[in-house]
């Protein structure tokens, strides 16, 4: 009995151990597989998804990160391995943006320096031109001017691309004179012809309109880019034509060049500048290439619409500017102005009924007059203008002073005097 | 001449493409007190801004180039150029006058001479 009681009892024993032993054989299976697989993993880490991560950091590939070889939630592994990840990405992007961020401020003060010095300079050639009356020295002002004037675009430029300021404000100003000031501040300005004139007797005309003050010099750099990249990509004996065509809520700009157009690749490029709402510098290129970046970030800036195509049978590019009719305004031509002081003295003529009448022009636009030396010498209480040197300027002050009849010269020109 | 007005930022247009990159004038015959008048109406779509602006400013009477170029705020180096153009064209015309041929005459230098002691 005790003998047989101890035989159970070490088969139970057996048993047991046996089942012990076999748990325990599965459980050193498993630990193997999952070792096997914590290597695979992380040799998947190493030799896929980290080169990967790094490829789409250093925007060199678009291609989706690949995940995990196996996606079992919960384990140690797979929720380190998914941390490590995250860890790494987030310092790399943390670093990039540091950098770019730093690199950003110096350069925007590097910039902002040359910038001062440039204008300096720049202005001094203007007063040079005022100063010396012979045909010699201003053929070599010219071309001072002109290498100060494209000098000037391309610090623009930059700064667009770095956030920074732009430039100088502006008064609002027409159309033909954008586009003019944009033709001045390229390379090949002789070779580009700008239709912008059309006679302002008909009312709502292309000649009378202008943009706000907030667009100007936005507006004049985007052409000028445009313009020259128009020159750049045609032969040097082809014009380049500018117009300005009405449309449908706004006024569209056209470059025409009679160039080969531009290489597909190139093209490509520049689609994917111009519907970019942000431009990091490793984008810009070596050496490098910012028109269009430039063009892009102006207009989703500043509310415009640019399209550049090659329309077949045409040859060449086809650049479209469209400017919305919020960022218009009427401007009353300063020769146009002199001819009202004309007729106010002698026979007030049509001119004038019709110049009055056309406070709101048909297409809706607010009418504003440039401001120029006309409406400041009519400020309050302003003596009589010193450097009167234009007649205009004295006949606006007397007819200001005249109309009302109070001290102070009313601060707003047409309304009732102070009580 | 006074001196320039100190301008406080560079125009947006400037001066090389109003003239089309030429300083020289097509006629030296042209200084600042030459006078210049109006002639024959012109077709103002085949006109610059500037040129314009000029015949609209020599369409009252005559001016001087000086005073053209006052107006029109550029050099007066630049509005000769301007200017010689319009003249070519036969839109403007030069005004010689006496004064511009012998200069002014000793009675009149006398009694501008006169007018300014008595100022004093």
């Amino acid at each position: 009995m005790v003998r047989s009681a101890g035989a159970a009892g070490l088969t139970a024993l057996a048993v047991a151990g046996a089942a012990a032993i076999a748990r325990q054989r599965q459980r050193i299976t498993e630990l193997v597989r999952e070792r096997e697989q914590h290597l695979a993993e992380l040799d998947h880490l190493r030799t896929k998804r980290l080169p990967a991560l790094a490829e789409s950091l250093n925007g060199m590939s678009s291609a989706p990160v690949p995940g995990p070889l196996w996606r079992e939630d919960g384990t140690f592994a797979s929720e380190s391995l998914a941390e490590l990840v995250d860890v790494i990405e987030r310092i790399v992007r943390a670093t990039r943006e540091h950098t770019e961020h730093s690199s950003q401020r110096t350069l925007t003060g590097v910039l902002d320096t040359v910038r001062g010095l440039a204008s300096e300079q720049h202005m001094a050639v203007s007063d040079m031109q005022h100063r010396h009356d012979d045909a010699d020295v201003l053929a070599d002002l010219y071309t001072i001017d002109h290498a100060g004037s494209q000098l000037s675009r391309r610090l623009r430029g930059f700064a667009v691309l770095f956030g920074a300021w732009i430039g100088q404000q502006r008064s609002a100003t027409s159309l033909q004179d954008i586009l003019r000031g944009a033709q001045s501040q390229i390379r090949d300005y002789q070779r580009i012809s700008v239709s912008a004139y059309s006679p302002s007797t008909q009312g709502d005309s292309v000649g009378d309109l202008g943009v706000i003050t907030r667009v100007v010099e936005p507006l004049v750099l985007l052409v000028a880019e445009l313009l020259d990249n128009a020159a750049r990509y045609s032969p040097p004996y082809a014009q380049v034509a500018v117009g300005v065509q009405h449309a449908h809520n706004g006024v569209a700009i056209t470059i025409d060049d009679a160039g080969v157009g531009m290489p597909l690749e190139e093209r490509r490029r520049a689609e994917r500048l111009l519907s970019k709402q942000e431009i990091a510098l490793d984008e810009i290129g070596d050496p490098p290439r910012v028109g269009f970046a430039v063009v892009g970030l102006l207009a989703v800036r500043y509310g415009l619409t640019v399209s550049v195509d090659a329309p077949p049978l045409y040859g060449g590019m086809r650049a479209v500017v469209f400017v919305p009719n919020e960022l218009l305004t009427h401007i009353e031509a300063a020769d146009e102005s002199e001819v009202r002081q004309e007729t106010a003295t002698g026979s007030a003529g049509d001119e004038e009924q019709s110049s009055r009448a056309r406070k709101r022009t048909s297409g809706g636009l607010p009418k504003r007059s440039r401001r120029t030396r006309e409406t400041t010498a009519a400020q309050p209480d302003s003596a009589p203008p010193e450097d009167s040197d234009s007649a205009a300027g004295l006949a606006a002050w007397q007819q200001a002073s005249e109309s009302s009849s109070a001290v102070s010269v009313g601060e707003n020109e047409n309304e009732d005097p102070h009580p | 001449m006074s001196p320039p007005r100190r301008r406080d930022r560079e125009s947006l247009v400037r001066p090389y493409l109003i003239t089309g990159g030429r300083a020289h004038p097509t006629r030296n015959t042209l200084d600042l007190t030459t006078l210049i008048q109006a002639t024959r109406h012109a077709d103002p779509a085949l006109l610059s801004p500037e040129q314009r602006r000029t015949l609209r400013l020599c369409s009252g009477g005559s001016l001087s180039i000086a005073e053209i170029a006052a107006h029109l705020e550029l050099p007066a180096s630049v509005t000769r150029v301007i200017v010689a153009d319009l003249v070519d064209e036969g839109h403007l015309a030069t005004l010689s006058t006496e004064w511009q041929q012998h200069g002014p005459d000793r009675e009149l230098l006398q009694e501008v001479l006169d007018g300014l002691r008595a100022l004093r």
